[in-house]
């Protein structure tokens, strides 16, 4: 530490602290910065913050000096003021700042303007000056980010924080002196650069000459720049978690902005694509604003009759189903056209109503429903439900909860259809999603979530493993942060498939035949302990059973697993020693590894080397499954899964029934013991289910061959959906019930990192749509569970008096950064890494599981000779829902495509864009091609958000044996040119 | 003026001395005159004593600072533990400056042997020769001395690599050269930390200039005490400099002279003074980036460090420019200042906005719009652009602009005034 003066006072500073740092932290904020910070390099270039410092001839640039001993600092000399005013008059010269010169200077327009107007400095007229206007680069007709660089200090904040923060590199300096300009990419084109549409350029401007388009296209400046309130939120995409203010004006969401980079959020400021220009689908058209009841539903004598058709025309309605739509050619997309040709077309009539338009709900959708009130929806709902309960049982009955709603949400419908229902059939996305990840580590070392955080793999992980994640689009922010930490030294190894945008910047890439995974981390294992690289001392102290495993990796050699996985032997040798020698390595995957129907054995491979490595339990060595949904770790963290409840105990234990049923005041008994069936287990003749609620999944896009489960649900005796839009699985459905999204609701979120979050609602569902905490206990009352929540809050304090390692959390408590749990008791600060001491086995101990290397269950053959892997891409959220009713999103990916290799796309004469006709097994599909080298040659990727080309069509149900996750990354594909004349 | 020639009973010619002799660049030539035995007398020293010889002589830095080139050496860790760098800064662009040039292009070996020679000293693997890119000739004649001098195993482990500038004055900036050797674009960078710190690749790193490191290889040889012995005026200017002189004088070209020479015989005895007619108007005497001397101060001038500061400019880079009474002072800093404007690296404010400002007001002034206020406006400016930026480029453009608006202030008022037919510029 070091004591300088500071304006005459004594100010306290840790060494390596910048006059700037420690003259704020001391509370004196008068030093301006344009061209500084937080967290970017520091470039000192725009040197507004000069100040004297006695003993130098020269103002010294205070964003860039170290403080010393004895230094004394004057902030407000008459030389850094006059500098100020230089700086300002010399930027004012060039910035169309007119109205700075009277009036307008009451109401400064941004960061900048801020200061002009504190020291007084006044512009020369515009007429009279002899500079012209800066320009740069603009991004015409661009859905989402535009620039007005006439705006523009050159303060570089832009260049940085897409250099250093995004780690993209699209904006630039380009030219020198007075012809000095941003640019974005060398051709002023943002998708030949790279640009991913994050916005962290937006957010860093200080002028606003980088800006979003959408607020400015729906609402005046004024109420862009004072809005009707500000409410901190979590985004509703990835299992991230980022934190996102909402901006309201006119009771709308007007726009996203990430809170202070230097708060700590899991974001840290950041956000991607989807969390900040993603946020306009909850004011899309199409939204539900009214129950819907299947017409032929009809009231009779006090009693909910069914009078329609029966038979196969009992669920029909004037539409294409998803298989005939699926195989429907249909318009290529129009190319992307972002800084080119649509420069002079206006925006609306070009892109708005053609692409939008096409894949919002069809008119005729709504034609086999007619508007209800609530109590009719009600009404018909809690009559059918307990109807089937009463003839069937209630194990008859099912209920896809809904890993996009609150903890507290999940907590009411699972409360409601154990303690009301008396089932266990409750589950979610979680089975298509990390559920098999879920059965490894709970076979392992009994435990369902990460061990660590995002900010330790950040700054403390040497060495960092991605298996099956395409992180960089799937969880963009995470995936900023890894390379962040590649930039900063870090080792990067993945294993994929697909050269995804870490798999080629990677140190090592392990690009291996999907599905071949457990060979290749069983051969790493190998030459692990063959090299003696194991961690014994860990080995010996915390696990059980690794001579069985060093017995069952023996034959798995590197070249063994060379001649399966495809991967040369050397580089696997090179994989595992740096993996091995860490010190600390993180694991990380998400579902290239757990979509399989061995996903639970691959992820037990993979388990397996961490654990015989010791990397796990230290700060930097985290185990990280890479969580997809906002809420997948919630919800089953409070019990939304078939066999626990919260905190993942057992439905079978009669102690812990006993605890709930006091909990919930129902007689224990009427509380299953029976575990219940899984999302893929429903959805088949034999589960017996014949009644279902559905809340906010869309199981005809997302479940396998969904050409087959597009029956199931078409023959159940009733299907209740609740969501915010006609869903394709909601045109189904014998009641819509009209939800809330994510905005229009509070509650609490828990993110990959265990971290439980709160978010506030920003609006009012529109029309009669009711927030979905609301719904779910109105319908509890109605089936008969005393339910009396006022709200989320209350919910919460009902779920930590059954959630031991839950019980310190409250809502004042979850302000802020949130909360990790374990939060065992009231003071507890939160867990940011686990077992550091003792796994939470019997014994503390984790065992190794020996699994043997198995090929996919479809392997390509002459007949089908492409392997088909199906993922997210970066402007769509799954089933499209949400995203493709988000209008910036849904410009730049609005049509479906296919990856195929260049090599085989000549072979087959394809050209980028030609339509192309993919054949499985089970179902064929067209869409449009996209030819690129992200994929090997033999492989095709089919990303799975469009119904009118849904991969899912094509998907093999073949069920995993523990976790019941189908076979979705890999499946044997025929590829045809479909060139056919398109028809309107 | 070609070569070769010969040199004035005046000139000390120690670095141009085989200036014109082509088979002085033949390594086998250098040899024969004594090359390379420096290099071995170096070697055969402790690195910390080859540093103290060179401070012992006195020699600084002849890029255009004058730092003593000892001293910078000495900053270098001396226990390594990092690989350290040097850098040759040969990118020479400062306007009216041509003396490396002529180093590189006749003597390209004495500049191998001193790059050597200082690696040793600063214990560089590696050393980069930065080359302006409009060098071809010289950078062809660098690239074939290097090739024969490392083919004959001259510089041992050592690493020297010739890397060609791409056309901005900036890249002679010593922190800017090395973001260009990086390959990034050449923005000079803040110091601390200087290069001795964290240089080229955040390495240690050392830059000296052509004209410094060819020095270099005389002192070893001839020894620091008579090195020291060269002056005619101050103990703290040491040694020969080379003058670059262009502008209206009979017999532009470089002269080498012991530093303390008067400035007043370097142009009306060596250069052959002015054309015939004309008298001395101005002077400027360190290239491009220094404060113009009038004619009075010209003639009473000592060409060494400290006289030329005495008389309110700098010594620079030697490279001196001499107008006569045919000049248009106006005009002749307007051309300086757009030059300013042109190689700006565009990073800090002041620099980026004021030399161009600076240049659009003094093209006003030409062409006739000018307006009184506009020459406060321009002193004004000069004092925002002085002193307030990372380098000092745009000191530079402040200082021929403050010190002739303060030496020719009436030229500016006729302009102003209308008492000056305007001048059209491009």
């Amino acid at each position: 530490m070091v004591t300088l003066t500071v304006n005459g006072r004594r100010v306290t500073a840790d060494a390596e602290q910048t006059i700037l740092d420690a003259a704020r932290a001391a509370g004196i904020a008068d030093i301006p910065t344009l061209c500084w910070y937080p967290k970017l390099p520091i470039v000192g270039n725009c040197r507004i913050c000069l100040v004297s410092v006695e003993g130098q001839a020269k103002l010294v640039p205070a964003c860039a000096t170290k403080v010393a001993d004895g230094m004394v600092v004057q902030t407000e000399s008459h030389a850094a003021v006059e500098n100020r005013k230089g700086v300002l008059r010399l930027l004012l010269e060039r910035y169309p700042g007119d109205h700075l010169r009277n009036g307008g200077r009451a109401a400064p327009r941004n960061e900048f303007e801020r200061y002009v107007v504190r020291y007084g400095v006044a512009p020369t007229p515009l007429g009279a000056r002899d500079l012209a206007l800066r320009h740069g680069d603009e991004r015409p007709g661009d859905p989402m980010i535009r620039h007005d660089m006439s705006t523009c200090i050159l303060c570089t904040r832009c260049v940085r924080a897409c250099e250093d923060i995004q780690v993209v590199g699209v904006l630039d300096v380009a030219q020198r002196g007075e012809h000095a300009e941003i640019i974005v990419g060398a051709d002023g084109d943002p998708d030949k650069a790279g640009c991913t549409w994050c916005g962290e350029c937006v957010r860093v401007c200080p002028t606003g000459a980088i800006f979003e388009v959408m607020p400015q296209e729906r609402f005046a400046p004024e109420q862009i720049r004072q809005p009707q309130r500000t409410v901190r939120s979590v985004c509703p995409y990835c299992g991230v978690g980022c934190q996102v203010d909402l901006h309201v004006a006119d009771d709308r969401i007007m726009r996203v902005t990430s809170p202070d980079i230097e708060l700590d959020t899991p974001n840290q400021g950041s956000t991607c694509v989807k969390g900040r220009f993603g946020y306009d689908f909850p004011q899309h058209h199409d939204r539900l604003t009214k129950p819907l009841i299947r017409r032929g539903w009809l009231k009779q004598g006090g009693h909910w009759v069914w009078r329609g058709p029966t038979g196969a025309e009992r669920r029909g309605g004037p539409w294409q189903s998803i298989e005939a739509e699926g195989q429907t050619v249909k318009p290529a997309g129009p190319p992307r056209a972002v800084g080119k040709a649509v420069r002079d077309l206006p925006l609306l009539e070009r892109l708005d109503m053609d692409i939008r338009d096409r894949v919002a709900t069809p008119a005729a959708w709504y034609e086999p429903f007619r508007e209800a009130s609530w109590d009719e929806a009600m009404e018909l709902t809690a009559q059918e439900l307990l109807r089937i309960k009463r003839e069937r049982g209630g194990d008859a009955l099912a209920c896809f909860s809904s890993a996009k709603c609150t903890n507290e949400e999940n907590y009411v419908m699972m409360r409601m259809f154990r303690g009301a229902l008396g089932t266990n059939n409750i589950d979610h996305c979680t089975r298509l999603c990390h559920s098999t990840s879920v059965a490894a580590m709970q076979r392992a070392l009994n435990t369902s979530a990460a061990s660590g955080s995002m900010r330790e793999v950040e700054h403390a992980a040497d060495v960092i493993f991605i298996a099956g994640a395409n992180t960089t689009e799937s969880h963009p922010v995470f995936g900023a942060a890894i390379k962040r930490a590649h930039e900063r030294g870090a080792t990067l190894i993945v294993a994929d498939p697909r050269k995804t945008e870490l798999a080629a910047r990677a140190d090592v890439h392990l690009q291996m035949q999907p599905g071949t995974d457990v060979a290749l981390f069983n051969a790493m294992l190998n030459h692990v302990i063959t090299s003696g690289l194991e961690a014994k001392d860990f080995v010996a102290r915390r696990t059980h059973a690794f001579d069985k495993l060093r017995e069952s990796v023996r034959a798995m050699t590197p070249e063994v697993a060379a001649k399966i996985t495809g991967v040369p032997a050397e580089r696997i040798r090179e994989a595992a020693e740096i993996y091995a020698r860490g010190p600390n390595t993180s694991t990380l995957w998400a579902m290239g590894l757990t979509q399989h129907a061995n996903g639970t054995d691959l992820v037990t491979s993979l388990l397996n080397l961490m654990l015989a490595c010791g990397m796990i339990g230290r700060w930097g060595a985290a185990m990280m499954p890479v969580r997809g949904q906002n809420n997948v770790q919630g919800a089953s963290d409070v019990g939304a899964i078939p066999f626990v409840y919260t905190d993942y105990r057992s439905v079978k234990d009669p102690k812990v029934r006993a605890e709930y049923a006091k909990a919930w005041d129902v007689p224990a008994e009427s509380l299953s013991l029976k575990e219940g069936l899984m999302v893929t287990e429903i959805v088949k003749e034999e589960s017996g289910v014949r009644g279902m609620y559905i809340m906010g999944e869309n199981p005809i896009i997302s479940d396998p061959d969904i050409a087959h489960a597009e029956h199931w649900f078409r023959e159940l005796e009733f299907l209740v959906v609740h969501d915010l839009f006609l869903t394709e699985t909601a045109r189904y459905a014998d009641v819509v019930l009209p939800g809330s999204s994510f905005a229009e609701k509070s509650g609490t979120f828990v993110n990959t990192e265990r971290r439980i979050q709160l978010a506030q609602r920003a609006v009012d569902p529109p029309g009669d749509a009711r927030r979905d905490l609301d719904i779910l206990i109105d319908l509890s009352n109605r089936l008969g569970l005393r339910t009396h929540f006022a709200t989320a809050e209350a919910v919460m304090g009902e779920i930590v008096t059954v959630t031991p390692s839950w019980r310190g959390v409250t809502y004042p408590r979850l302000e802020g950064a949130g909360l990790q749990y374990p939060v065992p008791t009231p003071g507890h600060a939160g867990t940011a890494f686990l077992f550091d001491e003792r796994f939470p086995t019997a014994d503390g101990k984790g065992t190794f599981v020996p699994v043997e290397y198995a090929p996919p269950v479809e392997l390509p053959d002459d007949q089908y000779p492409f392997v088909m892997n199906t993922g997210r891409q970066l402007y769509h959220w799954h089933t499209g829902t949400m995203t493709r009713r988000a209008s910036g999103l849904d410009q730049r990916e609005p049509t479906p495509v296919v990856e195929i290799h260049p090599d085989d796309a000549a072979q087959l004469g394809l050209e980028d864009g030609d339509l192309v006709r993919l054949t499985s097994r089970r179902n064929a599909m067209v869409s449009s091609c996209r030819i690129s080298e992200r994929v090997a040659r033999g492989q095709v990727f089919v990303p799975f958000h469009f119904r009118e080309a849904a991969a899912n069509l094509l998907t093999n149900p073949v069920l995993d044996p523990y976790a019941k996750m189908a076979e979705l990354k890999c499946c044997a594909v025929r590829l045809e040119p479909a060139h056919v004349a398109v028809a309107d | 003026m070609g070569f070769p020639h010969k040199p004035h009973p005046k000139e000390t010619v120690l670095l141009s001395r085989y200036f014109g002799e082509a088979d002085a660049r033949n390594y086998k030539g250098w040899v024969k005159r004594g090359g390379y035995a420096a290099l071995e007398q170096a070697r055969a020293m402790e690195p910390a004593r080859v540093v103290d010889i060179v401070k012992d002589s006195g020699l600084r830095g002849r890029g255009g600072a004058g730092f003593p080139t000892g001293l910078k050496w000495s900053f270098m860790p001396k226990e390594k533990k990092k690989p350290h760098y040097l850098c040759v800064n040969a990118d020479e662009s400062e306007p009216g400056t041509f003396k490396d040039r002529e180093i590189m292009r006749w003597t390209p070996h004495a500049l191998l042997e001193g790059t050597a020679i200082a690696a040793h000293a600063i214990q560089a693997e590696v050393a980069y020769i930065y080359i302006r890119g409009e060098f071809t000739e010289p950078l062809a004649i660098m690239d074939k001395a290097l090739t024969d001098a490392r083919s004959a195993g001259v510089f041992g482990k050592l690493k020297i690599h010739l890397h060609r500038g791409a056309g901005a004055y900036i890249c002679g900036e010593e922190t800017a050269l090395m973001s260009s050797i990086e390959g990034k674009r050449g923005n000079p960078r803040i110091k601390p930390p200087f290069p001795a710190a964290a240089g080229v690749f955040g390495m240690p790193t050392t830059i000296n200039n052509v004209e410094t490191l060819a020095a270099v290889p005389h002192i070893l040889t001839k020894g620091a005490v008579w090195y020291k012995g060269l002056s005619l005026s101050s103990p703290k200017s040491t040694g020969t400099k080379l003058f670059s002189v262009c502008g209206h004088v009979q017999q532009p070209g470089n002269y080498e002279v012991t530093l303390g020479f008067p400035l007043k015989d370097l142009v009306y005895e060596l250069c052959g003074g002015m054309r015939p007619g004309r008298t001395l108007k101005a002077c400027i005497p360190g290239g491009s980036s220094v404060p113009i001397l009038d004619r009075a101060e010209t003639e009473s001038c000592l060409l060494d460090y400290e006289g030329v500061v005495e008389r309110g400019s700098m010594l620079g880079s030697g490279g001196v420019i001499v107008f006569d009474d045919s000049t248009d002072m106006v005009y002749q800093i307007m051309r300086l200042a757009r030059f300013y404007a042109h190689e700006s690296c565009a990073q800090c404010t002041q620099c980026r906005e004021g030399t161009a400002w600076t240049t659009k007001i003094l093209e006003r002034i030409l062409a006739g719009q000018g307006k009184t206020a506009d020459l406060d406006l321009l002193l004004d400016l000069s004092e925002n652009m002085t002193g307030k930026t990372i380098c000092v480029l745009s000191d530079s453009c402040a200082a021929p602009v403050v010190s002739g608006i303060k030496k020719f202030r009436s030229e500016f008022e006729d302009y102003i005034a209308g008492r000056r037919k305007p001048v059209m510029v491009a």
